[in-house]
């Protein structure tokens, strides 16, 4: 498991980070998905993984071990963590909808109206 | 009061909630918001007389011990920079309230993102818990993008953009790092952490670890090669605002930095070896090429903003000497900083809110209008520029001192040269925009604001305290620089002595 | 008394910045500044006459009166005055003269010339000037150093209307500034060696280090450290610039610009004096070096010759006292320089006290009558003047008697200053003959041009016909005087003239007449009775040697020596230069003055550094985001791969994969066709519906983890984030040009390193022994606590007291058995807090762009087009969006099925979130998960069924819904604050219901109920307001 995980958090963040680096804005956006995707799928593999692990919901009848369930504490961290990327998301899509709006491009690369260098 | 560390978090929050509420009125936001904005400075300054008197104060939420809940400690670094918060948020606040921008856009719900904005500031500043802390800069992070593209002008979604797709990335480094602190050394806990990785005893894990965490925090503090997002948003920050953008945001990051190495990475084989190298590097350039930009820019605030970096340069530099001395002289320069670059910032407001522009190719001659204005530009520019007996000049000097002492030579030479180009910008600015026959720019407001320009006066007058008070405040910047690099003190407020012990046994092992 | 002496002209100019000055009349400055001058004197004679007591004497075994106070000890500043002999001496020399000037400028001022300004600078300098030499350390003398610079920058700048006057003002203070620089360098230098320095019986104390009497204690380590030639170097590079040496003699004359009160107060008498004064208290220490003499003696020499020559060829009477100035500058420097001994000889020399005092008191005089000629005559070109001893009988005298005291003719007091060189330099002995001998040639050359200047500053504006007729046409003349002078910027006069009543050649007013007056007397009476000065100073300059006597006495000219010859020789030979010396000039001034280092200067400061600026600006900062964002990573991931090699930065061994397990490869291989639709299809739309999957694939992920939870997260947030951007895609450009497809192999590069950087930690970490490990000695590891404590209570009252709340054990508990969700809302609460109100903020910051500052738009579907948005064009207020309502636009039109549905589902979504929020606690669920239900069941009623018939929906106010569940999540967290407990303690409590059972219930609950609210407030108020659109 150690290795596939390793291997979908490899293949995530490629393609957030070169996403990232595209032109188009969209792609940008679809880029920081990506990335708080990957991240996630980083954070859920700190808690490493057993085979006989289950779901962190204690089962009070049976007194099992506490090294039988999976590790609660990355579990939460992502759950914060979506959280955020979901708000912080929204709002990033809405700015490039207004971006769009405002400047009509895509691209963002045009320098801003008043001319700051000397 | 069991939490009252937490109020200068929990009151601006309450604030917010209120205005929330309270959206109907302008009137009634000002009065909220302005009431805790004032009463923050004192309740700051008692704050950090009782981590002063009694020692790190510390609150375990919701009662978990140490290491396990998440634990809010307010040590001297922490209360300072809290105190530092308060005031140029008082400032600000009451910059904007004099009337910087128009009603109906402040009333569109400036004051409570400005106080959460605030709130997640102190947060940063007294948790200790490291996710707790990407949290904190989360709240700052989306209210700061909000605030600045809150104008909707043009430029300002586009600059938004940037400094928040920046930004991004730098969280996602951060959350990266948090997560593989827990999966190195199973804790997040910062004081936890410190023990863990001394109990480890694995330096790659720690060098690796450390320099993703450099990384975040320095891409906060807008850093040599990662200060892209901020010198082309902040001009497009809403007046006032903006002065408590420049003043705190950025140091935030630095705040961050001077928390985490002395009290994680000190251990020489990991520090001596490949950060300090790494840190001074990163503040050489940061000095000088912030400064260069700065120099070739027309309107103020571009200049500012780009001082902003060149100034945070000497503080890693300073971090980067690593010794007491050292983290004296850049805590006073933090200290110095903060107030003087707000002000700053909110001189070249007064005069964008009275002129209607801050370009230096549009006004002129503001020396006749403004005297008082001229003056406290000139003290504000000065004392960036570090000339003596104004407050840049004595962490600059101390700084020099101890470059010198450690035998850090090439980077004093980088600071000194570095300060001379300060000099001759802000000299341009004052040529320009002051000295030269009186220019009016055509959509100049027909009557002025003179209200904006007391509050600028107010945060000057607090530099000269400074200045006047220097004596003290250097004893104050040392007093926290021992208690950063004596970080037993940090960990047994957290911990306690159990966590103590743990950490004298580590580092005994460490020993060869 | 010292600190008084000090401060009181600072608070003079406090006052004179704080009176209002609309009311009083123009002349209060004047006379105030005059009057803290006398305040100032009365306090110096009380401390020159008044001895220290006998037991202060005892007690600090000084002789003179001094002042102690720490300021940063640690640092070595401490705020330490004295008053020794040289401090005396410049303490009178500053005053006195500073008397008569101020005296000479309330006359000479246009009272309309912003007064309050000028005199309040004035004072402020007079102050600093007084800390420079009363200051016993160092770094505090740096102090005020820099503060003369800055008071003589703004003096210059007084008529910033003329960008002569600006240019003047930015080059001295650049060219200072740098020196000073240099100087703190070198002070820093001092400290450093003496910090680091050993010596037996020698112990480093911060506090007084850098006093200059320890200083001159401790030569011997200064001068034995490696550092120390750097050191001597910085502080020179100090003195220089300040006293105007050459090479950086060129900002002194581009100073003249400034009022001629300021000229002469700042450049000619005190300021400029600065470097001369550290001159000589530098020379105790360094003057058995060779080196010495060879810096400091060669720049003394160059700058009185360049001075001197440039001084004969100058057409303005100014200019040439400028030049003069720098070579009688040169003239002090080169005294000390000529001072070496590498004998280390028997006794050093005194302080140059005498030649500065002569000096300070001929040129101030002069320059006062240059500035009574210009009033006078309207200019100051004597190739313009002549004759004028018709018109200024008194001026002339007085400039006769001054210049024969610049010329050095016996019977004035130049000649007894004059006398001292020759003799210092004639008797000078080095190790090689070039410097022994050239050294005093080229002095004794220089004093050739001095005596040229002197003759024609006497002779040409006062004997002769009148050059230039025009100027006894005065009204015209000072007509166009008073046009050129606002922007001519080498209009030879300074704007005072401007100002003056055209009255024609005049003689000046007593006013103007006195003061010099005063100091050509001086001149005379010093000059006769200079033994009994010499007694007087003696004592003063024997003082900067710290005890040690320098036997040193002022004999004079009675007795004939060939010293008297040698000057009357001089003399004779100056005479002649004299005659030559128009001629000289006009064919200097048709070779074209060089003038090199000014353009050298300019070459550096007004083109190179701004080149490189902008240059800088341009590479280091891209204005395009995809740049910049490119080059942070590359930076990122550089640092991190060079870390990762410097600390040999290993991975673990390969694990073996568990049979069974092959399925967790589907959705890695299902990802990569959809990451390449993602990537490179052309349809904006298929790019995010081929995005969707993927998060469904993190979930399977969160699922093979044993995460229930985040599996239901994932997918519920996927697919309110599939809504929002469905929602905004139809504002978008609907396809991507085909450059914006093209590879970008750089991208993938850097992409391919950030990937496996990002791998190799998430592996290596996943192997660390380090995470379940117990934690501190005997404590559980934080999964185990967590999963230990969710349920039941795990704190004894004494571990509760261990942290410092006693007997609050029974108070906790996580009191749930999803450990998750408990950790949410109880171990790690505040998280949650904060995340929600990431959530609100984020939601308001949408409402915000979407309608502050927002125009009604045309009806393109690409959106943008927007003529310029205009800075506030008409803001609307968020509770009424009237203003802002979009004319309904009918989505693709909702087909029936759909909008059945959507009708039905808010029940059964309503009832499912209810369940989840429940069970949350203890199974799968929780406030936030549920929260997003309802709000994905809201988003589709309001998709599907067309507005009119879900208008409650669209007009409720969402922001208040955030309201409400922020404050009923920020009670939650203040409430224990009651008990005397941290925040967000929670408590629960068993109860029973009739038909219910029994049941928990945990405060807890109350903190998921606001995450609830907050989080449907929050996506329904981004769902609504882009549903509007």
């Amino acid at each position: 498991m150690e290795l596939l995980i390793t291997l979908f958090v490899f293949v995530l963040y490629f393609g957030g980070f070169y996403l990232m680096m595209r032109r188009h804005v969209f792609e940008v956006l679809l880029g920081t998905l990506l990335l708080t995707h990957a991240t996630s799928m980083l954070l859920i593999a700190m808690g490493g993984w057993k085979p006989e692990e289950r779901p962190p919901i204690l089962v009070p009848s049976a007194e099992l071990p506490l090294s039988a369930y999976a590790d609660p504490v990355p579990q939460a961290l992502i759950l914060t963590a979506i959280v955020i990327g979901f708000g912080v998301t929204a709002y990033l899509v809405v700015l490039i909808m207004r971006g769009n709006e405002e400047m009509n491009d895509m691209e963002m690369t045009e320098r801003p109206r008043e001319e700051d260098e000397a | 009061m069991t939490n009252l560390i937490l109020t200068p978090i929990l009151l601006p929050m309450a604030g917010a909630v209120a205005c929330l509420f309270l959206r109907g009125s302008l009137g009634a936001q000002r009065t909220v918001a302005g009431a805790i904005a004032t009463a923050m400075v004192p309740l700051a300054l008692y704050l950090l007389s009782l981590v002063w008197r009694d020692g790190i104060q510390v609150v375990r939420a919701s009662m978990w011990p140490g290491g396990y809940g998440i634990v809010f400690a307010l040590d001297l670094l922490g209360a300072v920079m809290l105190c530092l918060a308060a005031v140029t948020f008082a400032a600000s606040w009451w910059f904007v309230a004099a009337g910087a921008m128009p009603r109906a856009q402040e009333k569109a719900l400036v004051h409570p993102l400005f106080l959460l904005l605030g709130a997640g500031v102190n947060w940063a500043f007294t948790t200790g818990d490291l996710f707790n802390l990407f949290v904190s800069f989360e709240i700052i992070l989306l209210s700061s993008y909000v605030l600045l593209a809150h104008e909707n002008g043009r430029g300002q979604t586009r600059e938004g953009l940037k400094f928040m797709l920046l930004n991004m990335i730098a969280s996602i480094f951060f959350l990266a790092s948090a997560g593989l602190a827990y999966g190195m050394f199973g804790a997040l806990n910062m004081a936890d952490l410190a023990v863990r990785i001394a109990q480890a005893g694995q330096p790659a894990a720690a060098t690796v670890l450390g320099t993703m965490l450099f990384l975040t925090f320095g891409a906060k503090a807008a850093v040599f090669p990662l200060f892209f997002w901020m010198p082309d948003a902040y001009p497009k920050a809403p007046r006032g605002i903006v002065a408590y953008f420049s003043g705190i945001l950025t140091k935030v990051g630095v705040y961050c930095l001077y928390r985490m190495f002395p009290l994680m990475f000190p251990a020489a084989e990991t520090f001596a070896g490949w950060f300090q190298p790494l840190i001074l590097a990163v503040g050489a350039g940061t000095m000088l090429v912030g400064v260069l930009c700065a120099l070739s820019q027309m309107t103020m605030k571009r200049i500012l903003s780009f001082h902003i970096i060149s100034q945070i340069g000497y503080m890693i530099f300073a971090l980067g000497i690593f010794t007491k001395l050292g983290l004296a002289a850049g805590i006073f320069f933090i200290i110095h900083q903060i107030i003087v670059k707000a002000s700053m910032f909110l001189v070249a407001d007064a005069v964008e809110v009275n002129e209607g522009s801050q370009e230096l190719s549009k006004v002129g001659g503001l020396v006749a209008v403004y005297p008082g204005l001229a003056v406290i530009f000139l003290f504000a520019s000065l004392s960036l520029a570090g000339i003596p007996p104004l407050s840049g000049f004595y962490g600059k000097y101390a700084l020099v001192v101890e470059g010198l002492v450690r035998g850090h030579t090439f980077y004093v030479v980088v600071s000194l040269v570095t300060s001379i180009l300060t000099l001759m910008s802000m000299m341009k600015i004052w040529r320009y925009a002051f000295w030269r026959d009186r220019i009016r720019p055509a959509n100049a407001p027909v009557h002025g604001n003179r209200g904006v320009i007391v509050a600028t006066g107010a945060l000057v007058a607090v530099s000269i305290v400074v200045a006047v008070f220097s004596g003290p405040i250097m004893r104050l910047s040392t007093a926290t620089a021992e208690q950063m690099i004596d970080r037993e003190q940090y960990v047994f407020a957290v911990l306690g002595d159990r966590g103590l012990a743990a950490l004298r046994a580590a580092e005994e092992a460490s020993k060869p | 008394m010292l600190p008084f002496l000090l401060l009181l002209p600072f608070f003079g100019a406090a006052l004179l910045m704080l009176l209002p000055r609309e009311r009083l009349s123009p002349l209060i400055p004047a006379q105030a500044t005059v009057m803290v001058t006398l305040g100032c004197l009365a306090l110096l004679g009380v401390a020159t006459f008044l001895p220290p007591s006998l037991e202060l004497q005892e007690i600090t075994g000084e002789r003179f009166h001094h002042f102690h106070a720490d300021w940063m000890p640690s640092i070595g500043l401490t705020f330490s005055l004295w008053l020794d002999g040289p401090a005396l001496f410049f303490c009178w020399m500053v005053l006195g003269i500073g008397l008569l000037i101020f005296v000479y400028a309330g006359f000479y001022m246009d009272p309309a010339d912003s007064p309050w300004r000028f005199f309040g600078t004035m004072m402020l300098f007079m102050g600093s000037m007084l800390g420079v030499v009363m200051s016993r350390n160092a770094l505090l003398m740096f102090v005020f150093w820099e503060l003369t610079s800055l008071t003589s920058f703004i003096l210059i700048g007084h008529w910033h209307h003329k960008e002569s006057a600006r240019k003047g003002a930015m080059r001295a203070l650049v060219v200072t500034g740098l020196g000073g620089l240099c100087l703190m360098a070198g002070i820093a230098g001092y400290f450093w060696i003496l910090s680091t320095a050993s010596a037996p019986g020698y112990v480093f104390d911060p506090s007084t280090a850098l006093n200059w009497d320890s200083l001159w204690a401790n030569r011997e380590l200064l001068l034995n450290h490696p550092a120390s030639v750097a050191c001597l170097m910085l502080v020179l590079l100090g003195a220089f610039t300040k006293s105007a040496q050459f090479p950086f003699h060129f900002w002194l004359p581009g100073a003249m610009e400034a009022p001629t009160p300021v000229s002469a107060f700042l450049h000619a008498a005190t300021m400029v004096k600065a470097g001369i004064y550290l001159l000589g208290r530098l020379y105790p220490i360094y003057w058995s070096w060779e080196l010495w003499l060879i810096l400091v003696g060669s720049a003394g020499v160059i700058t009185m010759l360049v001075g001197g020559f440039m001084a004969m060829t100058s057409r303005d009477l100014k200019q040439l006292l400028a030049h003069s100035t720098v070579s009688q500058l040169g003239l002090l420097t080169a005294y000390y320089g000529f001072g070496f001994d590498r004998a280390g000889g028997d006794k050093p020399l005194p302080m140059d006290l005498l030649l500065v005092l002569s000096h300070a008191m001929f040129k101030g005089a002069l320059f006062m009558i240059v500035g009574v000629i210009d009033h006078g005559a309207h200019t100051r070109e004597w190739t313009r003047l002549g004759g004028l001893r018709k018109y200024m009988p008194v001026t002339t005298v007085l400039t006769i008697v001054a210049c024969a005291s610049m010329a050095g003719f016996p019977l004035t007091f130049g000649f007894v200053a004059k006398e001292l060189f020759l003799k210092t330099a004639l008797s000078l002995h080095a190790s090689s003959p070039l410097l022994a001998y050239g050294l005093p040639a080229v002095a004794i050359i220089a004093s050739l041009f001095t005596v040229a200047y002197s003759l024609r500053m006497a002779v040409s504006p006062f004997f002769g016909k009148p050059r230039d007729p025009s100027i006894h046409e005065h009204d015209i003349y000072s007509i166009e005087e008073r046009g050129d002078a606002e922007d001519d910027a080498h209009d030879g006069s300074d704007g005072a003239a401007s100002h003056a009543h055209a009255a024609g050649v005049h003689e000046g007013g007593p006013g103007l007449l006195i003061p010099p007056g005063i100091l050509v007397l001086a001149c005379l009476v010093a000059g006769f009775w200079s033994p009994f000065l010499g007694d007087l100073l003696s004592p003063l300059v024997n003082a900067p040697f710290y005890g040690t006597e320098s036997g040193f006495t002022v004999a004079f000219f009675h007795h004939a020596d060939k010293l008297l010859w040698t000057a009357v020789f001089l003399f004779g030979v100056g005479v002649l230069v004299f005659l030559a010396g128009k001629r000289i000039m006009e064919s200097y001034e048709r070779a074209g003055s060089p003038a090199i280092f000014r353009h050298a200067y300019e070459a550096i400061f007004d083109r190179a550094i701004p080149s490189l600026a902008a240059w800088t600006a341009r590479t280091s900062q891209t204005p395009s985001l995809r740049r910049s964002i490119a080059v942070f990573f590359a930076a990122a991931f550089g640092i991190v791969v060079a870390a990762m090699g410097y600390s040999g930065f290993g991975l673990p061994g390969a694990i073996a994969i568990p049979a069974g397990l092959w399925m967790a490869t589907l959705p890695i291989a299902l990802t990569l066709p959809c990451l390449w639709v993602a990537a490179t299809h052309r349809v904006l739309l298929v790019r995010v519906l081929a995005m969707a999957p993927i998060g469904f694939f993190v979930a399977m992920f969160f699922v093979f983890f044993r995460a229930p939870d985040l599996a239901l997260t994932q997918i519920l947030v996927e697919v309110v984030i599939l809504i929002v951007l469905l929602m905004v895609l139809f504002r978008l450009p609907q396809r991507f040009e085909p450059r914006q497809l093209r590879f970008d192999p750089t991208a993938g590069a850097i992409a391919l390193v950030g990937a496996l950087v990002m791998a190799a930690l998430t592996y290596s970490a996943m192997g660390s022994p380090w995470r379940h490990a117990p934690t501190l000695e005997g404590q559980p590891s934080v999964r185990d606590y967590y999963l230990g404590n969710a349920k039941y209570p795990a704190m004894t009252s004494e571990e509760a007291a261990a942290i410092g709340y006693p007997g609050a054990s029974n108070m906790r508990s996580g009191g749930g058995t999803n450990v998750v969700n408990v950790t949410l809302v109880d171990f790690r609460g505040i998280d949650t807090f904060g995340e929600i109100i990431v959530l609100g903020i984020s939601a308001i910051g949408v409402l915000c762009l979407l309608t502050v500052n927002r125009r009604r738009r045309s009806d393109n579907w690409r959106g943008g087009a927007l003529d310029d948005v205009g800075h506030v064009s008409d803001i609307v207020n968020p509770e009424t969006h009237r203003q802002l309502e979009m004319p309904y636009r009918a989505w693709p039109s909702p087909s029936l099925l759909l909008s059945e549905i959507g009708r039905l589902a808010p029940g059964f979504v309503l009832i499912f979130a209810a369940v989840l929020f429940f069970a949350g606690h203890n199974a799968p669920g929780g406030g936030f998960i549920a929260g997003l239900m309802v709000s994905v069941g809201l988003a589709m009623v309001l998709i599907a069924v067309s507005w009119t018939r879900s208008r409650h929906l669209e007009r409720f106010d969402f922001v208040r819904l955030i309201g409400v569940g922020l404050l009923v999540a920020l009670l939650t967290v203040v409430v224990p604050e009651l008990f005397g407990l941290p925040f967000l303690t929670s408590g629960h409590w068993h109860f029973h219901l009739p038909l219910l059972g029994g049941g928990e219930f945990a405060t807890a609950a109350i903190f998921d109920l606001g995450v609830f609210l907050l989080v449907v407030g929050a996506t329904m108020l981004v769902v609504q307001k882009l549903g509007k659109e």
